[in-house]
This record gives C-alpha cells, sequence and structure tokens, in this order.
C-alpha cells in the first residue's frame, strides 16, 4: 500500500513533467551530455587535462554529479509548492522529495547503461566485463546519497526559503571540491583530507575504479561506503519524523 | 449512536508565530482552538458554525489528521475522508481523470479500488465524458468540486470531513450530494459539516457547535444553536468595528510589553 502510494506519487511527477512540454521527461538527459561536450571543450581544446581518456573520465563523475543536482533541485520545492496535498490527508510526506528521486533516477540509469554500451562499442580496454556488477554498488550508495539530501532538502524549504537562493552556488562549490572536473591527486593533501568524508567524492571514484580504471583497489571500501550512505539516510528519515510535524501549517 | 465515531477532549490547537525572517518565535502560541471537547457518534451529523477565523478549518484539519493536537486527545476511528478545501488537493495540471486516480491513493482507497469505482464517481460527478481528459485548470470551481466530492463520498468514509463545499456546487449536485451523505450516515458514517450556510446546518445536522475564537461557545440542537450563534453575531458584529480601529499607542505598548519594558 505504501509502495503503491509512492508509485503513484512518481507517476503524478512522470506525467507533470510531461505536461505543456516537449521534451519534458528527456531533458534531464541533455544535460550531463552538454556538460561533458562543454569541459570536454574546455579541458582538451583550450587547455589540456593531464589525465587519460578524460572524456571517460569525466563522464564517470558527470554522471552522478548531475543525477544529485536534478534531483535536488527538483525536490527542493517538491512539499512547499504541494500545499493542497499536505493539507489533503495526512500522509508520509518524505514520499513527496523520494518520488522525485525516483523520476530523476529513469535517466540517470539509462545515461549509465548507455555509457557501458558506448564503452563496449567502442571497444575501450579498460572496461571489464566481469566488474560491472560491482557498479550496482556505487549506484545504490548514490540513490541513497541523493534521497537524503533530498529529503533534508524539501524539509528545510518548509521553514525557509533561503536554500532557494543558494543552493545552486552551494552546488557548485562542491562539484569543484568532488572533484568532477580534475583528479584530486592534483590538489594538497590539505584540501584531499577535507574531502575525505565527502560521499559524492567517494560515490565518483567507485565508478571511476570500474568504468574509467576497469579494477577495484578495494572493494571494501566501496562497501563501506554504501553502508555509510544507508545510515545518512536512515538518518534523514528519523530527523524527517521529528521535525516534519504540523507540515500543513508551514507549507 | 453511543459508539462514537470521534471523540474530541479538551483539544488545544497553538500556532506559533512567526519572526521577521519566517522563524517560528518561542512563548505563548495564537491559540487556533482552546479546550475544545466534543464527540460524534457512528451515523451521526455535527455542524460547526462561527465567524472566519474561528478555527473551523483548523478543527477539521485536526480530525483529518493533517494537525497533531497541541493538547489534549483527539480520536477518529476508522477511515477518514476530508474535503477541506476547495481545490480538494487536485493538481491544475493533470486531467480529472488522473486527478481522480492520484486522489484516490493519498485518500487510502488501493488503484485496484479506485479503477473499479472509477464510472460511479464520474456518474455522481455529472461531468461530461470529455470534461476528464482535460486539465483541471480548463474547470470551473464548482466542476473541481464535483469531482473532489464525488471521489470523497465514494472512499467509504466512516467519517466524512466536509468543509463549506456544498455551497459552490448546483442546485441539483447540492441535491444528489446531499442525498449521498444520507445513504452514507445510515451506513453509519459520522459527518463533520463546516459551513456558514445556517439552514443546511439547522436542517442536515444532528448537533450544531458554535466556535468563538477557538472556544466551544455552545454545542446543542440545531435550533437552539443557530439561534445561540445569531445572537452572538449581532453583538459582535457591534464591537468589531470598535475593536478593529487601528490605534498605534496600543501597538506600541504591545510591543513594549514583548520586551518586557
Amino acid at each position: 500500500m505504501r509502495l503503491e502510494l509512492l508509485g503513484t506519487l512518481v507517476e503524478r511527477q512522470l506525467r507533470l513533467r510531461s505536461k505543456r512540454s516537449v521534451f519534458g521527461v528527456v531533458w534531464p538527459l541533455a544535460a550531463p551530455l552538454l556538460l561533458l561536450a562543454l569541459y570536454l571543450f574546455v579541458f582538451t581544446s583550450v587547455f589540456t587535462a593531464p589525465v587519460d581518456r578524460y572524456g571517460v573520465y569525466l563522464f564517470a563523475g558527470l554522471l552522478p554529479w548531475t543525477f544529485l543536482v536534478q534531483a535536488s533541485h527538483d525536490a527542493l520545492q517538491s512539499i512547499s509548492f504541494e500545499p493542497e496535498l499536505v493539507r489533503r490527508a495526512p500522509m508520509p510526506y518524505h514520499y513527496l522529495p523520494l518520488a522525485r528521486v525516483v523520476v530523476m533516477a529513469i535517466p540517470f540509469l539509462a545515461l549509465l547503461v548507455a555509457f557501458v554500451v558506448y564503452l563496449a562499442v567502442v571497444g575501450d580496454e579498460h572496461l571489464r566485463p566481469v566488474l560491472l556488477p560491482m557498479l550496482a554498488v556505487p549506484v545504490a550508495s548514490t540513490l541513497l546519497v541523493v534521497a537524503t539530501i533530498a529529503v533534508l532538502l524539501a524539509l528545510l524549504d518548509v521553514f525557509s526559503r533561503d536554500l532557494r537562493y543558494v543552493l545552486h552556488n552551494l552546488l557548485t562549490v562542491w562539484f569543484f571540491l568532488v572533484p568532477i572536473v580534475y583528479d584530486r591527486r592534483m590538489v594538497g593533501p590539505q584540501l584531499q583530507a577535507v574531502t575525505a568524508v565527502d560521499p559524492m567524492r567517494r560515490v565518483v571514484e567507485q565508478y571511476r575504479d570500474v568504468l574509467y580504471d576497469g579494477r577495484i583497489a578495494s572493494p571494501v571500501a566501496h562497501v563501506v561506503t554504501l553502508g555509510a550512505c544507508a545510515a545518512l539516510f536512515l538518518a534523514s528519515l528519523v530527523l524527517f519524523r521529528r521535525l516534519a510535524v504540523d507540515l500543513a501549517k508551514d507549507v | 449512536m453511543n459508539d462514537p465515531a470521534v471523540v474530541v477532549d479538551q483539544l488545544w490547537e497553538g500556532f506559533r508565530r512567526r519572526g521577521r525572517y519566517g522563524w517560528r518565535r518561542r512563548g505563548e502560541p495564537h491559540w487556533a482552538l482552546r479546550d475544545v471537547t466534543l464527540s460524534v457518534g457512528r451515523g451521526r451529523s455535527l455542524g460547526v458554525v462561527g465567524a472566519n477565523g474561528s478555527g473551523k478549518t483548523t478543527l477539521l484539519q485536526v480530525l483529518a489528521g493533517v494537525l497533531r493536537p497541541t493538547r489534549g486527545q483527539v480520536d477518529v476511528r476508522g477511515r477518514t475522508a476530508s474535503l477541506v478545501d476547495l481545490s480538494a488537493g487536485f493538481h491544475r495540471d493533470l486531467t480529472g481523470h488522473e486527478n481522480v486516480l492520484v486522489g484516490g491513493v493519498l485518500l487510502g482507497l488501493t488503484r485496484a479500488e479506485i479503477r473499479a469505482r472509477y464510472d460511479e464517481v464520474v456518474d455522481f460527478s455529472g461531468l461530461p465524458a470529455d470534461a476528464l481528459d482535460a486539465p483541471l485548470s480548463a474547470y470551473s470551481a464548482g466542476m473541481g468540486l464535483r469531482l473532489g466530492f464525488a471521489l470523497v463520498v465514494h472512499t467509504d468514509p466512516e467519517v466524512l470531513l466536509v468543509d463549506e463545499v456544498l455551497a459552490v456546487g448546483d442546485d441539483s449536485f447540492r441535491a444528489r450530494a446531499l442525498g449521498r451523505v444520507d445513504e452514507l450516515r445510515r451506513g453509519g458514517t459520522a459527518l463533520v459539516l463546516v459551513s456558514h450556510d445556517l439552514d443546511l446546518v439547522r436542517a442536515r445536522c444532528d448537533d450544531v457547535a458554535v466556535l468563538e475564537r477557538g472556544s466551544l461557545a455552545h454545542v446543542g440542537r440545531p435550533d437552539e444553536a443557530v439561534a445561540y450563534y445569531r445572537s452572538r453575531q449581532a453583538v459582535t458584529d457591534d464591537g468589531a468595528a470598535e475593536r478593529r480601529v487601528f490605534d498605534p499607542s496600543r501597538r506600541a505598548a504591545a510591543a513594549r510589553r514583548r520586551r518586557g519594558v
């Protein structure tokens, strides 16, 4: 029954995205490809990135990252823009941001599959089919991190509108800290230490393990990250339950 | 009748006042409901009347489970369906058909149950079939409401909460809606009806509660309660003009009190 509610909200969101929009459901596919083209141009034609096969390296990071950005922006107002739903009937309100995450996960996963197929077709020598099932671990971690952020953002936006003005900037800073466009070994150890606890950095590195390096140095690290992401998600749900009381008064 | 479907015991519902940046301030909240105690038996109906801002809608929201009682106990037994605002929880960009499916799930039906009842809901609403494929934004207020009401009364509610919505439908729909409500009540559904239509309340409710600034001023037989409310209205209308006069010195005094000066 609860799953049915989430499924219905996902369907509702998909239908809403396709209203009065020719490519409402398809646009999210374009964003990472656009960024890929942009950074490839800057770092192969203008500057030269000291990273081999830069396109593959870049896209392995851009994929989960654009999913995070799109789902965050979409989830931010998922509760505060639905006062009718909130006042309608009691329901698990965190399903509203989670439905947005599910909807945004569709283009993410589709692009990931397309990326693997592309690597196979061009015969990328680092692509090792035996490792591909291991992608499930960073994918699961990504879903959990994004869901955590979506739930917290949606809740915060009910109480304060400030995030609407700064979310974009915060995500940009995070984007360059992760890092997506350069290799973290290109910066000093202090900055690396700061980002050591960043789950997105871990996740991006794990996609690169499988899709770029073709070897997983530490499978245990992948699983530990997954566990940490699951713990973060559970913590966000606990926090949501504690704070999302009488939301009908605030939306 | 002896087995109440709704029990409200010493309910207080407070809204925190907000500071300049929207953060909720500490201190005494604004009490939308103060010490309200009432009950509604199965198959019975309670009318709730009161001026704007007297707490009627807040009471329905607490009964619907959307708001948690700040103090006191509220016990609503059984499936609850509410039609608390005119939008009925519908999204203006979705079609009538899509809204019924989503709304039904939100009201606790399974998708299979909604599909099974869909034709019945549409028949009851009296909307032309092609309207169901149009977005809600193309509906008149009355049309959207008819669909919302049709859906709500087809969810087998044991407790039905209705806020001022019967005022929007035309006469034939109103007659059909009231007939359906009677039918539900014979099946044991408890009804809480908020309305400014005192004739409707008097004709349709077993008991009537009068809210005054969040407090229960009177509960009793419809005739008495409506007469009481009318007499109070005459009094407060006289006083209202005087009270609402803007008085800067009172505001300044209130601000000093808040600062503790």
